[in-house]
């Protein structure tokens, strides 16, 4: 052999060997070589990586594909069985594996196998529950007790209103009186000019439109008024059985604090021109003298009238605060609206004029 | 979501949590405290965040919350307070539920986590990949993966007949 094989360059004829690339009389030397040193022999298998190929679990594989199974075999067994308890077969797969599962009992037995891996909730408490809940915290400010109570009251106001008109409702158009009332205790007409209008009530909702209108008219029983202001006033409050109790009364004034120095008008009620349609109220001239003791009635220039100035009055008596409330409807000249006043607070809203 | 609604959420799945970390984490302290952080959290952004998903963002919370409690607890120490196989109320499962229960124990952690999602909350695959940051098809594998596990780990205590 023309090149000596030694110690220090023997690993390129080991891997010329190992490729096979060697001529046969270097081979026969290089196995010659190892013969004599067989501590330089080294395994093969270490050398070569092993290409035997992996073979992937087929739950694996059926896992990643996305279209459904067609047919059930062993090597899908496992997919459809946890498909099933897990309940995400599609609609073929779960007919096809149902009449698989029909034919082979040992597949119904996988199955009940891995139902048996489904955990059952079990009640494990957390122990300081309240702990984590956020407390209530009531935070009600002065400003917002002071509007509530002001709105209550305002409530009030409108579903006295809103029963007082119901009463007038009732009663119709006949007997229903609206009675003059010039400041005296004695509210009983003097003279034919003072005869009561009529009230009739209107279509249109409270607050927004006018809602009586005021007719002159005679009673027909006769029975235009009452001498006691007792009598007149507590009945508006309860059943109005009696036509003649629902005539709104204005109070004495020396008792309400409003009508002190100031001139007293009497109740203004709109009136219509036909039975059907309200329209602007209109004085009478009986009410036109009258003096009024209405705060929105003294700014002069307004077709503001209080419709229900007993109730205002009395409100105004028994609270010891300015209580007024005037409405009236828009005309071609002036604007409608309504207004409310109890105490410092005050509401109001102003309607365009009738074109 | 409301303070109301906030309350209630604590009514509705405060326990719910409490059992679904208490089940991973095997420690009752860890998971109060991942509890009470979670709701801590979810107050703090309550009032962006829908009523009908506080559920699910109690849990995504909780999860994320656990996965960094636990690798801070990897870090430091050992699992102190490892108590709850001592807790009375896992000792009552059923032979099966219980052998169930250390299977679980031995899933990889995000193996364990989307079975309780799943057997526990009842979870779909698509609410648990919102839930894990995962898609569903990982979902999937995960759940079909452990379920083998735990089929083949019942089978060799012998207790699926």
């Amino acid at each position: 052999m023309k090149k000596l094989i030694h110690t220090d360059n023997y690993e390129s004829f080991y891997l010329d060997y190992l490729e096979g690339t060697l001529s046969e009389e270097e081979r026969i030397a290089f196995e010659e070589f190892l013969a004599a040193n067989p501590e330089l022999q080294i395994d093969e298998e270490l050398v070569f990586l092993d290409d035997t190929p992996e073979k992937m679990d087929p739950l694996q594989k059926y896992l990643l594909k996305k279209e459904d199974l067609s047919i059930v075999t062993g090597e899908n067994l496992e997919y459809f069985a946890i498909g099933k308890v897990e309940n995400v077969l599609t609609a073929n797969e779960e007919k096809l594996f149902d009449g698989y599962l029909a034919k082979h009992p040992e597949a119904q037995k996988l199955v009940a196998d891995y139902r048996e891996t489904r955990l059952q909730p079990s009640a494990v408490l957390y122990p300081n529950k309240e702990d984590l809940k956020e407390k209530e915290v009531a935070l009600v400010s002065w400003k917002f007790i002071a509007r509530s109570a002001a709105a209550a009251a305002i409530l009030l106001l409108f579903l006295k209103l809103g029963f007082n008109n119901s009463n007038h409702t009732k009663e119709g158009t006949s007997n229903t009186v609206a009675q003059n009332n010039s400041g005296k205790k004695n509210t009983q007409p003097k003279s034919e000019d003072k005869k009561p209008a009529k009230l009739v009530p209107s279509v249109g909702s409270i607050g927004e439109d006018d809602t009586y209108v005021a007719q002159k008219s005679t009673p027909k029983n006769g029975n235009s008024g009452h001498s006691n202001l007792k009598e007149r006033t507590a009945p508006v409050q309860k059943e109005n059985k009696n036509p003649e109790q629902l005539i709104p009364v204005q109070p004495e004034l020396e008792k309400t604090p409003l009508a002190e120095n100031k001139p007293h008008h009497p109740t203004i009620l709109p009136q219509v021109k036909d039975d059907k349609q309200p329209v602007a109220p209109t004085l009478n001239n009986d009410v036109n003298k009258a003096p009024s003791k209405d705060l929105a009635s003294n700014t002069g220039g307004s077709n503001m009238k209080n419709p229900i100035p007993l109730i205002t009055n009395t409100l105004s008596e028994k609270t010891k605060t300015t209580v007024d409330f005037q409405t009236g409807k828009a005309t071609e000249t002036q604007k409608g609206g309504f207004f409310v006043k109890i105490g410092k607070f005050e509401v109001s809203h102003k309607s365009s004029k009738k074109k | 979501m409301t303070r109301k609604e906030y309350n209630e959420a604590v009514e509705l799945y405060a326990d719910n949590l409490y059992r679904f970390v208490v089940k991973h984490t095997q420690n009752r302290m860890l998971s109060e405290d991942v509890v009470q952080e979670t709701f801590a959290k979810v107050w703090e952004k309550h009032e962006s965040i829908d009523a009908s998903k506080a559920k699910s963002y109690l849990f995504t919370t909780a999860y994320h919350q656990m996965v960094d409690v636990l690798k801070k607890e990897k870090r430091t120490t050992s699992f102190e307070g490892q108590d709850v196989k001592q807790d009375d109320t896992l000792s009552h499962l059923f032979d099966v539920q219980k052998t169930l229960q250390e299977a679980v124990n031995k899933l990889p952690e995000i193996q364990k986590t989307v079975i309780l999602l799943r057997d526990y909350e009842g979870y779909n695959y698509n609410e648990i990949a919102e839930i894990t940051a995962l898609n569903e098809s990982q979902v999937k594998v995960y759940i079909f993966r452990a379920r083998q596990t735990l089929k083949n780990y019942l089978k060799s205590t012998e207790l699926v007949a």
